[in-house]
């Protein structure tokens, strides 16, 4: 070993993305213990959801009379379900996952010892609840293909658009957890956010049956956006290429967002 | 009183004296069956229809609010007597603490479920007002419901409580979605029994959600017979069953 | 200039209406191990952390490995090595791989990360249990594997705050026998404590810390003989007596349940209470510590 007054001299800048990627294998290294977990859970919930809603509950529907535009039920709600799904995911990794990580357990303190930037962390963070939706839609896709739902190979882009709606939740949900100590707060957050957003964006029925007031409400949710790009993909309903880009954009600005907030945080709450 | 009934009343008061800043909580509680009704009743309603009770022709939202009530019995018990009660046993160590006192496994484990049923009682009266405000209730059996909520919550508390003592980490939690959610969907909560199979009704009535949804809308519709006692004995056998276990394997973890 | 460690003029952090840390300068030498040693909210533990570069400083100067935490966190950090106060090791993760992960962010490729891994589970005799859960191991075992693991990068500089808080006697010892290893072979330590004795161990230089301002710095000796007595008498009387020490000439600092008196030797002055007549119910005579040092300079005492 050299002493340490030749090398404190010498600071060296750590290549500007080495240690994201470094963070992406470490939550890598902890999801392979739970990895089989994920997959069986990933793939019997949405078969028990399908079942039961889209067969069971979609056979007291008449599609044709209600102006889903869908053959029946279960094509309609099986695409919505997948962004209402990624919201979900995303919103519990979110919460009491994300405040184990960040304070009742410490593993992002240890980590923001290491050359990673609390910049980096968070975008790190959110990537890998994304990696998380990605995984848990693809199976769902998989799922969806078994009941005959899609139909053309544009429903492979449908996991991306949900990684994309579980992003922006991923965002901003993470960014209130970091913002507060209240772990009572995710309950509310749950109740106040998530279940009104499940329930009232156009996953179950189409928005069009609201009120005006909530359907203009619906239309600012992230999810909304995520359950016509879904569908839209999945089933080639009323999407046209620039609508899809306006979802899109929407996406990538509640992701900023989330970004912005959630680095700014989390930073406060490592440095304190 | 005994000790059997103080040292719980402990754990309640507790519970109480943490809880007392988060009143948000409970608010927050008072309109998740106002967007479960307007949501399901309105939304999906108007592409179900009318449905047939038991000779009655009923909206949906008259047919799913009793299965709401039930299931967030369910929900409000899972939710205390796992997040909460792993985050107590696991990283927050308000259990270890507890023992440091007079209080033996059996009281923190009576007052936690407790606590669970006062907050549940609360859940399902605010919901019955909810269900009462849009015109939901046909009978004066309604006045049953809270009674019924609490025993599903109890039943629920004690499964629920059970099945977190083997989590080891927040991951394993989606085991437990695993469960709740195909209970939640297929309990007859969203579509009557009669929609499935006849060789699979039995399956669903074997399930616990079943027979407390069954139950309740029954008192919500005046519809009550002689199945009652049926639902009722077995909520009853389930939880005794599930508090015996949760009480061995907690003494396992905790006086190791 | 640079080739020193750490160099704080009028460092300062306030968390809004609270001040932390109030204007402290200090500067440490390359090689050297530097204590701050204070009781609990003396700030010892915010200026760990600005030195960690993760806490902004509110105003002053701070260099650390010769750059700006501000603007070289990152490159200062990859030549850090850090020990928070709780044990944060990964839960999700067996011991090797929690040393091996952390190894990646420092940039080690995965092989070497391993042969690192080995080394240091040697280094904290753990290697016995190399993948074992974290969760199995006791307080102690955990606290040297997180020194290992704050050694992967092989840093210019470890920062330790409190390392042997909550462990027991034994589990103290063995950390610090591997924590003087460390300054044997060079690496500069910065550690905070509120143990006088881990100070009078470890430490060549150190601070004391109250209230946010450095209010004394020297070596442990030095500190002991500017301030109190080579020895401390303490005596206890029955809690009617009179005795006036002030009267008899002694220098002294009367606690809740003793009395404490500075003397050169400890004996004599006993035996001179004694033969005035002042016998007390009891008696002992020892060196003087850096708890003594303490209570000198802020006239409380360091563990409540």
């Amino acid at each position: 070993m050299t002493t340490a007054t030749e090398r404190s001299i010498t600071l060296e800048r750590p290549r500007p993305l080495g240690p994201l990627i470094h963070f992406l294998e470490h939550q890598f290294l902890r999801f392979r213990t739970t990895f089989r977990g994920t997959v069986v859970s990933g793939t019997v919930g949405p078969l028990l959801y399908l079942l039961g809603i889209g067969v069971g509950l979609g056979s007291q529907i008449d599609a044709q009379d209600s102006g889903l535009g869908t053959a029946d039920y279960l094509q309609f709600v099986g695409p919505g379900l997948m962004a209402a799904a990624a919201m979900q995911t995303a919103a519990s990794e979110s919460l009491w996952q994300t405040a184990g990580l960040l304070r009742w357990e410490g593993t992002y303190v240890s980590v923001s010892n290491t050359p990673l930037s609390t910049g980096q962390l968070f975008f790190g963070h959110v990537l890998w609840i994304g990696f998380r939706v990605f995984v848990g839609s693809a199976i769902y896709l998989a799922v969806l293909a078994g009941f005959g739902v899609p139909t053309s190979l544009l429903a492979l882009l449908s996991p991306f658009a949900a990684l994309l709606t579980g992003m922006a939740f991923g965002s901003l949900i993470s960014a209130w957890t970091g913002y507060t100590t209240k772990d009572q707060s995710y309950a509310v957050i749950l109740r106040l956010g998530i279940i009104p957003m499940y329930l009232f964006s156009g996953a179950f029925y189409p928005i069009s049956q609201l009120p005006a007031a909530l359907e203009f409400l619906a239309r600012l949710t992230p999810v909304w956006h995520g359950v016509r790009l879904c569908r839209g993909l999945i089933i080639q309903q009323d999407l046209n290429p620039s609508q899809a880009l306006v979802h899109l954009a929407v996406l990538a600005a509640y992701i900023c967002l989330g970004l912005f907030l959630g680095s700014r945080f989390f930073r406060k709450t490592l440095g304190s | 009183m005994s000790a059997a009934v103080l040292l719980p009343l402990r754990v309640v008061e507790r519970n109480i004296v943490s809880y007392r800043r988060t009143w948000v909580i409970l608010v927050s509680a008072m309109f998740e069956p106002i967007f479960f009704l307007y949501g399901l009743g309105v939304g999906l309603g108007r592409l179900v229809g009318d449905l047939d009770w038991q000779g009655d022709m009923i909206t949906y939202a008259q047919f799913v609010a009793p299965g709401l009530i039930a299931t967030s019995a369910m929900n409000g018990a899972i939710f205390d007597m796992t997040f909460n009660f792993y985050f107590k046993l696991k990283e927050n160590r308000t259990f270890e603490a507890m023992l440091a006192s007079p209080l033996s496994i059996a009281h923190v484990l009576d007052g936690e479920m407790a606590w669970a049923m006062i907050r549940g009682g609360f859940y399902s009266v605010t919901f019955m007002g909810v269900m009462y405000a849009f015109g939901l209730i046909a009978s004066w059996w309604a006045l049953l419901i809270p009674l019924a909520a609490l025993l599903v919550g109890l039943m629920f508390a004690a499964l629920g409580s059970f099945g977190t003592t083997f989590a080891r980490n927040w991951q394993d939690f989606d085991i437990l979605f695993l469960i709740t959610q195909p209970l939640f969907l297929l309990s007859t909560t969203f579509f009557a029994l009669e929609v499935y199979p006849t060789w699979l009704r039995p399956v669903v009535q074997a399930t616990p959600l079943y027979h407390g949804v069954d139950l309740i809308r029954d008192l919500a519709r005046g519809t009550v017979d002689s199945s009652a006692f049926g639902h009722v004995a077995y909520m009853v056998i389930a939880t005794v069953i599930a508090r015996r276990l949760v009480n061995k394997r907690l003494g396992k973890l905790l006086l190791q | 200039m640079a080739s020193k460690p750490v160099i704080a003029k009028d460092l300062s952090k306030a968390f809004g209406d609270f001040v932390a840390v109030d204007g402290i300068s200090f500067e440490i030498e390359p090689g050297e191990s530097f204590a701050m040693l204070g009781p609990n909210g003396a700030g010892k533990s915010s200026t760990m952390r600005m030195v960690s570069t993760v806490s902004p400083r509110t105003s002053g100067e701070l260099q650390v490995l010769g750059g700006d935490p501000l603007a070289d966190g990152s490159a200062i950090r990859s030549r850090l090595g850090v020990v928070a106060q709780e044990d944060n090791l990964d839960a999700a993760l067996t011991l090797r791989e929690n040393l091996m992960v952390y190894a990646r962010y420092f940039g080690i490729g995965w092989k070497q990360a391993g042969r690192k891994a080995d080394e240091l589970l040697e280094f904290a005799r753990l290697a016995d249990r190399a993948k074992a859960p974290v969760m199995s191991l006791s307080g102690g075992m955990k606290r040297r594997l997180t020194i290992a693991r704050a050694l992967v990068n092989e840093p210019d500089m470890v920062l330790l705050d409190e390392p042997t808080t909550g462990l027991d006697p034994q589990a103290r010892h063995l950390l610090w026998e591997r924590l003087y290893q460390l300054k044997e072979r060079g690496v500069t330590l910065l550690l905070t404590t509120h143990y006088m004795d881990e100070a009078e161990q470890l430490a060549d230089r150190l601070v004391i810390m109250d209230q946010g301002q450095i209010v004394a710095e020297g070596s442990p000796a030095s500190l002991i003989a500017q301030h109190v007595t080579r020895e401390v008498l303490e005596v206890r009387y029955p809690a009617d007596s009179t005795v006036d020490f002030q009267t008899l000439g002694l220098r002294n600092e009367p606690l809740a349940d003793r009395t404490l008196v500075y003397t050169d030797d400890g004996e004599g002055t006993l035996a001179k209470l004694i033969t005035d007549g002042h016998t007390p119910t009891s008696s002992l005579v020892r060196r003087a510590s850096l708890e003594d040092v303490f209570l000198a300079l802020t006239g409380r005492t360091l563990v409540e």
